[in-house]
Formats: C-alpha cells, structure tokens, sequence
C-alpha cells in the first residue's frame, strides 16, 4: 500500500492504514540503521532538498541522514525567515527549487499553512517538517514509533501529552496520530495553555497535573519557555514547574512502565525534573535514531508511490 | 437627458412601493413614477421587462488607495467598479494609505471624482488625526468639506476619545462609525479563534474581541445621547446586543457585508488567502444570526466591505497576507442570492438593505424613487445567473473569495443623476456631469 498523496503535509489527512504502513518501514529501516553500512539503494539518483525558513537542527540533520542512508543526492537551502522578508513569494521560491529537478522538498517554516501553500505550486513531493503550531507529522511519526517498539499496542494506551500546547510544534500532530491508532489523549497544563475548540479533537484536558498523568502509560513532553508570545499564558517559569513539572513523585503516580517521550531540546527544571530527565534520557536518545529511520520511511514510501 | 425605464417591477421601500410600472427620470431627477407613461419627446426608452427597478445601491464601505497604492484602487477605477456592481453612491472609508484626517485629502478625492468618476463618492473622515486613535481631527472642517460620517475604520481603543469623538460630532450631526475589535483581544489573530483556527495552526480573533466594543460604543452612545454606527457586526452576540439597544431607545445602526452572510470561518482552508479578511469570517451560528439581523432590521445596511488589494499582498504567507476582501462588483448580486434567492426575503427589505437603509444612516440623499428625487437607479436582473469573475472586475482588487460562486441578480443598468454609467458591462466615460453640483 502506498500513501495517498504526493505530500507529507501533517498528519490530519493521514488514515490510520497509512501511519501503519509508514511505522512497519521505519521498523524495516531502523534494522538498517543497527547495521555496520546503513546505507541502502533505495533513492538513488533522487534529489531530496532541505528547505528551512527556520533554524531546527535535529529535524534537518535527521532529514539529511534519511536522505543520504537512502542513497539521495541531498542540498540544504537556508532560507530567510518568510517571503516577506525575501521579496520572493514562496510559490516564486518553490518553482526555482523544482526547476532544479529536485524530487522532495522539505520545508520548515515558522507559519502555518507555507508548506500546504507551496505543495500545491509544485509536482515535486512536498514533506512539512513543520509549520509553526499547525502540523510536525514527521516528529509524531518518530513519538508513534517509539512507543510502538515500547508498547506494542496503540489501542487504549493512556497519554499525556504536556507542553505549551499553542506553540509546540506538534501537539496537534501528536493528537491526530495518537487518536487515528486508538489511544487515549489527555492534554495537560494550565487554561491558558489549551488551544481554543480542544475539546472537539476528542481529548480529556486537565489543568491539574495529578490528574493528566494518573495511570498514564505515556507522558509526551516539549520544551517550555516564555516568549513575548506566552508571556500571559505563562506567568513564570518557576511557577509553571511548580505547578506542572515532571518529577519523579508525579511521575509515579502514572503507570509503573511508563514512556517519558520529549520531542525537542530539554528545559530541565521546567518542564522535566532533573531525575526525570536523567531517567528518561536514554529514551530520547534512542528517539532520535528513531527519527532516522521514521525520515527514511517517508521519503521511500512518498517516492514508490511515485513510481 | 430623458430617460424613461418601461414595465419594470419598480421597488422603493421609501415609498412602501412595489408594482409593475414606468419611472421617467428627468433633469437629474426623478420625473414621474406610473404605469403607461407616454415618453416626451426625445426621450430614451430602456425596456425593463421582468428586471426590478430601485434606488441604486449606497454602499457604506468602500476602501480605496490613491494617492499612495495606485496598485490597489484609484478613484477611477473604483468608481467604474461602482458603476459596474449597482452602485450609486460609494462611501469610502479611512484607511493607511489614505488616512482621510484632513480636509486635503478629502478635498482631493472629491475633486478627483468630479473629473474621473462615474458615481457619487462620499468621504467618511478620520475621527483622530494619522488613525492614531489619540487625537481628535478637525471634525468641523471635515464635516464641512463633506464628510458624511467620522471614523477610522479600526478600534478607537481609548474609550475617553471615543466618548469626546461622539459628543464632538453631535454638534456636527455626524454619525461616528466604531469598527467593533477590541485590538488587545485581536492582537495577532489572522481568522476566527475556535476549533479551525485551531486544526490550521493559525492564531484567532476571539467573538469577545468584537462584543466587547459593541457594548462598549453602545454605553457611549447611550452616555453622549449620539448615533453610534457599528461597523460591521460579524457576530451573533453582537447583533443581538444591537437588538436590544435599540430596543432600548439607544441611537446606534449597524451594518454587515456578504462574507459574513455567505462563508463560514471554513472558508480559510486550505489556507487560502482571499478569505483572510478583519474582522474574520464566523462560524455558522453566527452567519445565522446575521441574517437574522437582516432580516428582522437589526441590521440597517449591507455594505460590501470592499477592500481592493494587489496579488502582491496575497500571494504570501497566510499570516503574512493583508486583510481584505474586494467586493464593490459582486456585493449585490451575492446578497440578492443569499437574501432573495436563499432566504426568501421580500424585495422591499431586500432594497431597503442595500439603497434605502445605509441612505438613511449617514443621512445621505439617495435610496428613493420620489418624484423630485436624484435619479440615482439600479435595475437589477434578477433572472440572470453567472459566476463571480474575478479576471473581468473593473476593480484592480482581484482578491475574492467567491471566484466562480454562481449568483444570481445582477446589475443591467447604473444611472446617477439621471445618466447611464453602466449597461451591462459597458462603461459611460468619465466625467459624469451630475457629479459637478
């Protein structure tokens, strides 16, 4: 079974036959990985370019090993920060790109929307790496891999998802994902951190952190910080860890075996306790080798469908 | 010039007239209104069979940019897009590029219409000097040079100001206009905050950041015992609050325009630019409850919101893209669809939307077919079905959300002052000498 579309673009539009398809892959290609040559045929002579109006290291690195473990032939075009910033639309800026005979386009960018509105304007396959608060569907890729190898089971698995919800990158991803493979999502954290209408993706929200991680099989975090952005739905960061950190007395009152699952860089003493971090670290680790393979999956699977 | 429209359905709500009969025009003015007139010599006839015959439409917001963004919309081409949609009178609102806070600039537009226009232009004048929302403009001057209404088209979020600006233009008769967005709440949002914003990834404008200023603007209305024009209401609370102010004897109106009648806050989809529009497209119970305002006369006006922007401000980011949807051409027939077509409304509440009711708000002539009246008429084909086309606007604002919508009821024939500006699409050349007195 092949994807339905040319484009990676979140994982909204994705059914859950899909994401199966996309995770038995990556578990194909994380073998690959285990190996002493990690590279294989499978994209040579394609052209997969990165292109980022973003700093994000980890995606982009992750991209760029994908790529090369495929065989790809791989650029990086470092964009400005929006067209606006340019001059040059980002349709302009898609058709310069594809007349170089490019096959995937990996786009980051700080707003919503720039990939879907790219894809359209190209025939090349377009993956989101993420656009602003909307989609991250690589990333959920990576968080449903890893617990799938963990947890074999999606159905009925309890997840608490914490972070600053209206800016992370991939809560709303991670929702889609998590609710197509069966699960049980509860959003955690204080009011103000809930994106509006989040009662109508079918999640629990708690704003108090005892209840949001009892029994818990898996605890999802991201990084927390205060930007002119949140500065009213935060009011400070000792306060939030205060009040929503992951410490170990909290972390026990979930499941005995949970996951704790962090899908950027680590505020430690915010978000996570330094003990939870230390506890958890060998996971994310291993998340980000996972990252590889799940990449890797993507680019094969939008590529056969190609054919 | 005589012109005589024969056998039309001549609708005036002015008069609480609907019948099937002549209407002679005469001198710039409305001459006579019967059935079988007999044409004076040299009179020429427009055969008005199965069309409705009415005041043309007076739309209450239009925006355009010269000097400053010719790309976007001059004086010419607004009007002729005027002309083109049914438009007799075209109220033209303060914006960025033309601030309209002195009595230059609005000297400039009049005198640029009496040489390049086609229908009648009124200015509304700033309220505060640079749209700064601080200080008050000369209102007298302003009033004096013909402002018809004051108001900066966005939040006046100091409510001091807008307290002195209501009391201030009630020595000058002049309705102030609040444009209802709380900015602190709006701040950042590009379309309607709730569950879509949310799926797409966009920031939202909450329903509180317009309710909050409605009642706002109500209570100041109330206080200065002055005409509040709220402009436009998108909401559902806030067409009801207006319903109640009323009620309660309080001197405020309102208006809306298509977009929120027509399109939900879905719309924006796919991320596409041209429903990106401030203040946002709604959800549908509050597309229901506009035309419920509509339709019970909460609502005194449907304006098109007509706001011309070049492919340059769309062709960008979704966050990125300027605000605005342009309307002028496509407003009346939209609304008919919606109104008439889709919701059954009668033809007299249908014109006393968009002619007699916005008339009346800014106290302007025009939106009847009295004898002695300007001969200011639209006839409107209500059989004639065809799509919104954006690539044959007269306007240079392409940006619609309604490219290819079928509409039905479409402008035949544009008279202002007694001459044709538009028949069909074919456009009279500027000057229009009615607009020289």
């Amino acid at each position: 079974m092949a994807l339905q579309s040319k484009d990676l673009l979140g994982i909204q539009s994705l059914s859950e036959g899909e994401l199966r398809v996309i995770l038995d892959t990556a578990a194909n290609f994380a073998t690959v990985a285990a190996r002493p040559v990690k590279k294989v045929p499978a994209l040579r002579g394609r052209t997969v370019a990165n292109l980022f109006y973003e700093p994000s290291t980890r995606t982009r690195i992750s991209f760029e090993l994908a790529a090369k473990r495929l065989s790809a032939d791989f650029i990086n075009i470092t964009a400005a920060t929006s067209s606006a910033a340019t001059g040059e639309t980002l349709t302009d800026t898609a058709k310069t790109v594809e007349a170089m005979q490019v096959d995937f386009l990996v786009v980051r960018h700080s707003m919503a929307g720039a990939a879907h509105q790219l894809a359209r304007q190209v025939q090349c396959s377009v993956i989101n790496a993420g656009d602003g608060p909307h989609e991250h569907p690589t990333q959920t890729l990576v968080d449903l891999f890893t617990i799938w190898e963990h947890k074999k089971r999606f159905e009925g698995l309890g997840v608490a998802i914490l972070g600053d919800h209206p800016r992370s990158p991939v809560t709303i991803s991670n929702i889609y994902g998590l609710k197509k493979m069966g699960a049980e999502v509860t959003l955690v954290g204080p009011s103000t951190l809930m994106p509006p209408g989040i009662e109508q993706f079918g999640v629990r929200v708690a704003t108090r952190v005892e209840d949001g991680i009892a029994g818990a099989d898996v605890i999802l975090l991201s990084r927390v910080e205060i930007t002119d952005a949140n500065r009213l739905q935060i009011p400070s960061l000792r306060e939030y860890a205060r009040f929503y950190c992951l410490t170990p007395r909290r972390l026990a009152l979930a499941a005995e075996d949970a996951l704790v699952l962090h899908s950027g860089s680590m505020n430690r003493g915010v978000e996570i306790s330094p003990e939870v971090a230390d506890y958890a670290f060998p996971l994310m680790v291993q998340q980000v080798t996972n990252g590889i393979a799940a990449r890797m999956a993507v680019l094969y699977l939008l590529a056969g469908e190609r054919e | 010039m005589k012109l005589l429209i024969k056998n039309g359905r001549v609708i005036d709500p002015s008069q609480d007239v609907d019948r099937v009969c002549d209407l002679l025009l005469a001198d710039g003015v409305v001459a006579a209104s019967e059935a079988n007139l007999r044409p004076p010599k040299g009179t020429v006839v427009y055969d008005a069979t199965g069309k409705w015959v009415m005041p043309g439409a007076v739309d209450l917001h239009v925006h355009l940019s010269e000097p400053g963004r010719a790309d976007r919309e001059t004086v010419a081409s607004l009007s002729r897009a005027a002309a083109a949609g049914g438009v007799t009178t075209a109220v033209c609102r303060p914006c960025a590029d033309l601030p309209l806070d002195n009595i230059t600039l609005a000297e400039f537009l009049l005198s640029k219409n009496r040489r390049e226009g086609l229908v009648r232009l009124k200015p509304v004048a700033a309220l505060t000097r640079g749209l700064g929302g601080e200080t008050l403009t000369d209102v007298g001057d302003l009033v004096t040079g013909g402002a018809v209404a004051l108001g900066d088209d966005r939040a006046v979020m100091n409510s001091q100001v807008m307290r002195r600006g209501l009391e201030y233009a009630r020595s000058f008769g002049v309705p102030v206009i609040s444009f209802p967005q709380d900015e602190s709440l709006a701040a950042g949002g590009v379309m309607n905050e709730g569950f879509v914003s949310t799926t797409l990834g966009l920031k939202g404008v909450p329903w509180s950041a317009e309710e909050v200023m409605v009642i706002r603007d109500i209570i100041l209305a109330r206080m200065t015992r002055w005409h509040a024009h709220i402009s436009p209401v998108t909401v559902a609370g806030s067409v009801e609050l207006v319903r109640r102010a009323k009620a309660d004897g309080i001197k405020v109106t309102c208006d809306t325009s298509p977009p929120y009648f027509l399109l939900t806050e879905r719309a924006v989809g796919g991320y596409n630019t041209f429903a990106k529009v401030s203040p946002p497209l709604r959800g549908e119970r509050d597309v229901a409850a506009v035309k419920e305002g509509l339709a019970d006369g909460t609502i005194d006006a449907v304006a098109s919101h007509h706001e011309p922007l070049s492919i340059v401000d769309k062709d960008v980011e979704f966050n990125d893209a300027a605000f605005g949807i342009s309307g002028i051409e496509s407003y009346l027939a939209l609304s008919y669809t919606s109104l008439v077509s889709g919701g059954g409304m009668s033809p007299r509440d249908f014109v006393r939307l968009v002619s007699t009711g916005p008339a009346r708000v800014f106290g302007m002539p025009g939106g009847t077919l009295a004898v002695g009246a300007p001969a200011d008429v639209v006839v409107l084909d209500v059989e004639k079905v065809a799509p919104v086309n954006a690539t044959t606007f007269f306007s240079r604002g392409k940006n619609t959300p309604f490219a290819a919508f079928e509409a039905q009821g479409w402008p035949a024939l544009t008279v202002v002052g007694g001459g044709v500006v538009a028949k069909s699409r074919r456009l009279a050349a500027p000057p229009n000498p009615a607009l020289a007195a």
